[in-house]
């Protein structure tokens, strides 16, 4: 998977990054750069927009337009920013709790308006870098810095969320199945709509220490050994499936998407003075 | 040519907003500032600019920042509880030096308030809304003309210093529909923000090698930046070094403060050998306008002073008002915001300081205001 | 100096905000007065109360409320109970007999016409009440000239109901004028 045209999309001046070891999001950013490479974009024309938290961070490692936003936001910066100007490649990154939390609003909409925007959320399952309280994905019975006696609150299913909100492409891979990653990441950027990329990251310092897997691979092998094709899903029984999450393309559709619409249905129409 | 309309506040801003060269909006409906986001919806498409309803009004004001940066002239509309919710990213824009007009049509508050009935009663959240130090620019029109002028305005500034700039209005100056003189657009001075000169190589966002304003570059023209909501240094990237955010609070706030007097904008009417100035703004000073005329005929020499720009606060206008008239008379439909600030431009003089205010959904009458000026004048 | 200031009141549905606009327009675009007209906000799509102001003024205007009108368009019973109080001394009322049917007769300031139902002579439906009302206003009022009130009407109701609209301002103006001779 080592691809040398990466270091052309990385501000290597800003290197090494903050990340803990262990932390999946390097992983993660390097599986980015290897799809815009393989996709020949030119960096001049993409805008990577994020939120706050440890994956509010990437945009600033990567030599781009890159837009580090407020907590939970960065889907309105990055509608604008597409919808001003639909010639840049947009895609935002966020946390768990980022997108999910207090950015549970913007983001269904962004679903529902299928912007070509391609989501591309980090779920470690926790909040990182603000001391490992639980998030909306945090497992039920998982240990937080905000659930020492074990989370009661069940969590989001994120793909499930996004199919149900409207997103026309919807994968989940993880940081572990790395082939995979590189595949859905690569999809999700050449498919016109609203993407939504869910990548089960590991946090081993602020979920791992928590949850009997401070080690970075323990955690690893946590995603890994979790993960199961959506083929493999699809014939496992509800037994079968507990503690597992599938991961593949869940879908890729195709429907009318927003910039071009406004276009078409307003723009052109009042060119034309109809209503 | 020019032509005279006859339109409402709200409306006319939609026409100065356009003239201006605005081409994006993002907001969220709220009373009573709807028409103009429903102007926008309307006269954007004819110019290839673009409208959005976003989710909420945070969402609305993230997207007018996000088409900022690609180099779009770009607004939002709001009322009370809508411009609370987008204090957070008027506090973005402060920080990321990103262009951007707000226009905030105060509503009775706090909460859900009056949402039908006029007040002036976010004169300091458009101060203070957001944390952190920050100097905001906020300006009052008292009527439909003046909002028009103003929003020109509005963008000017915005795009010169690199701010986020609040057109203070109230449901009064929104809602009624007076005669407007609309030249053609090439009759008003527009500014459009400087854009860099060097390389991309070289260029740094927040550089101020040629001033306290940074030319700022749109995404996708080969300058590849970055910005963020941290701190940060003349690159765009975060610092927590004190000298270096110490250099960069001065700065935001320098560039607004040493610059006011480009744009240090008032009203004084019968000003000079007034015994009572009467301090108002907004709806309140058409009033006051007519008080001080009657006062004057019952021979109390009264007069008016009006704040155009609101903020920053002309602390300098108050105190050389206060050398020369025994009272100034603050009025205003809320309960003393306004206030506070007289009192500290007139410290340390013998001028007194009266107030008349409101918070009842009522606009304050010339005739409540007269009763005052006589009342403070011991007539 | 002069200063009028025009209220009408009626209820939402019933175009008094057009009808404002109209008389707003044709005193201050055609007229060259100024003008400051406001309405209740909101009130015109809940059919509730609904009010509309015009003031105009020869010279600027600093008071952007009325207190007591000078005249006073009354479109329904509940604007009548509402406003009737807030008539000036040498004021005039102009109201619908067919909605107000409780009114003071003997209030020499009261004009009663068969609004609404002149408006379904004219046209079969109600709908032209608001310009027959623009038209009998522009008539007791006197700010501006019929002309005037015609070319206000001409810019502010869309183009297929020109015609309609611009005879039900002329009914006006026939039947306040007839009416205003009786009264001398």
């Amino acid at each position: 998977m080592y691809n040398e045209n990466v270091f052309n999309y990385l501000r290597t001046n800003k290197l090494p990054h903050i990340w803990c070891p262990g932390c999946a999001h390097g992983i993660i950013t390097a599986a980015l750069l290897r799809g815009i490479d393989k996709l020949k974009l030119d960096k001049n024309k993409i805008s990577v927009i994020s939120g706050i938290g440890c994956s509010g961070r990437t945009p600033g490692y990567l030599d781009m337009n890159t837009l580090h936003t407020t907590h939970g936001r960065s889907l309105t910066f990055a509608t604008g920013i597409k919808f001003a100007n639909p010639s840049l490649t947009v895609i935002d990154i966020m946390g768990d709790g980022d997108a999910l939390a207090i950015g549970g609003n913007h983001f269904i909409h962004a679903c529902r308006r299928n912007i070509d925007i391609t989501a591309i959320i980090f779920n470690n399952n926790i909040y990182g870098m603000t001391g490992g309280q639980y998030s909306p994905t945090t497992p039920v019975n998982a240990y937080a810095s905000t659930a020492p006696y074990g989370n009661v609150e069940p969590p989001f299913d994120i793909v499930k969320l996004a199919m149900g909100a409207g997103a026309t492409f919807v994968a989940r891979g993880d940081a572990f199945h790395i082939a995979l990653m590189d595949k859905i990441i690569e999809q999700a950027i050449s498919h016109k709509g609203f993407s939504v990329v869910e990548i089960m990251a590991t946090c081993p310092t602020q979920f791992g220490r928590r949850n009997k897997m401070k080690e970075p691979h323990q955690m690893l092998d946590y995603v890994a050994e979790k993960a199961v094709s959506i083929k493999k899903w699809n014939e496992m029984s509800e037994e079968e499936r507990a503690g597992k999450f599938p991961v593949g393309i869940f879908i890729d559709e195709s429907r009318r998407e927003y910039c071009e619409a406004y276009e078409d249905n307003v723009i052109k129409k009042s060119e034309r003075g109809e209503k | 040519m020019a032509k005279i309309e006859l339109m409402s506040g709200n409306d006319v801003a939609v026409k100065a907003a356009i003239i201006a060269g605005c081409t994006f909006y993002g907001g969220y409906p709220i009373t009573p500032s709807s028409e103009i986001a429903e102007g926008m919806a309307k006269a954007l498409p004819p110019v290839k600019g673009k409208f959005i309803q976003m989710e909420d009004e945070i969402a609305g004001i993230g997207a007018a920042i996000g088409a900022s940066l690609t180099g779009a002239k770009s607004m939002t509309a709001t009322s009370g509880p809508g411009f609370s919710l987008k204090q957070e990213h008027i506090g973005y824009a402060v920080m990321g030096e990103i262009p951007i007009v707000i226009v905030n049509v105060m509503r009775g508050g706090p909460s859900t308030g009056m949402p039908t009935y006029p007040a002036q009663a976010d004169v300091m959240q458009a101060r203070w809304g957001t944390h952190g130090d920050h100097e905001i620019i906020a300006l009052m029109p008292c009527s439909v003309q003046e909002t028009f002028k103003l929003t020109i305005e509005a963008f000017n500034l915005a795009e010169q210093y690199r701010v986020p700039v609040i057109l203070l209005t109230d449901e009064i100056i929104a809602h009624m529909r007076e005669k407007v003189e609309i030249k053609e657009k090439n009759e008003y001075k527009i500014i459009n923000r400087l854009k860099p000169t060097v390389d991309p190589e070289n260029y740094n966002p927040f550089d101020t090698k040629h001033g306290m304003v940074p030319p700022l570059a749109p995404y996708g023209e080969g300058y590849r930046f970055h910005i963020t909501g941290l701190t940060h240094d003349h690159t765009g990237f975060p610092t927590s070094k004190p000298d270096l955010v110490e250099k960069l609070q001065e700065r935001l706030r320098d560039k607004i403060l040493k610059n006011r007097k480009e744009f240090d904008w008032y009203e004084e009417r019968m000003v000079e050998d007034a015994d009572i100035v009467v301090f108002a703004y907004g709806a309140t000073a058409r009033s006051a306008m007519r008080a001080i005329k009657d006062a004057r005929r019952e021979n109390i020499k009264a007069g008016l002073y009006r704040p155009i720009t609101m903020w920053p606060f002309a602390y300098d206008n108050i105190r050389k008002i206060a050398k020369t008239a025994k009272q100034i008379l603050v009025v205003e439909m809320n309960l003393g915001q306004g206030l506070g600030e007289v009192e500290r431009g007139v410290a340390g003089t013998k001028c007194k300081v009266k107030f008349l205010g409101k918070a009842n959904g009522e606009l304050i009458t010339p005739t409540e205001i007269l009763s005052k000026i006589r009342e403070v004048s011991n007539v | 100096m002069m200063r009028a200031e025009i209220r009408l009141g009626g209820n939402g549905g019933q175009g008094i905000i057009l009808a404002a606009k109209v008389l707003a327009e044709a005193a201050g675009i055609y007229a060259g007065l100024n003008v400051v007209q406001s309405q209740i906000y909101g009130a015109a799509a809940r059919g509730e109360l609904s009010k509309a102001d015009v003031i105009i003024d020869d010279g600027d205007i600093y008071t952007l409320e009325i207190s007591s009108a000078d005249l006073l368009l009354c479109l329904s019973q509940e604007a009548y109970d509402h406003f009737k109080n807030e008539l000036k001394p040498e004021g005039k009322l102009v109201l619908d007999e067919f909605y107000v049917k409780d009114y003071d007769q003997l209030d020499k300031r009261f004009l009663a016409f068969p609004i609404s139902q002149m408006s379904k002579d004219l046209a079969g439906s109600e709908m032209f009440s608001n310009m027959i009302s623009v038209g009998i206003l522009t008539v007791v009022g006197g700010y501006f000239s019929e002309e005037h009130a015609l070319k206000a009407v001409e810019k502010n109701v869309p183009k297929n109901f020109l015609d309609m609209n611009l005879k039900a301002v002329q009914m006006g103006f026939e039947e306040a004028k007839k009416k205003l001779k009786k009264n001398c």
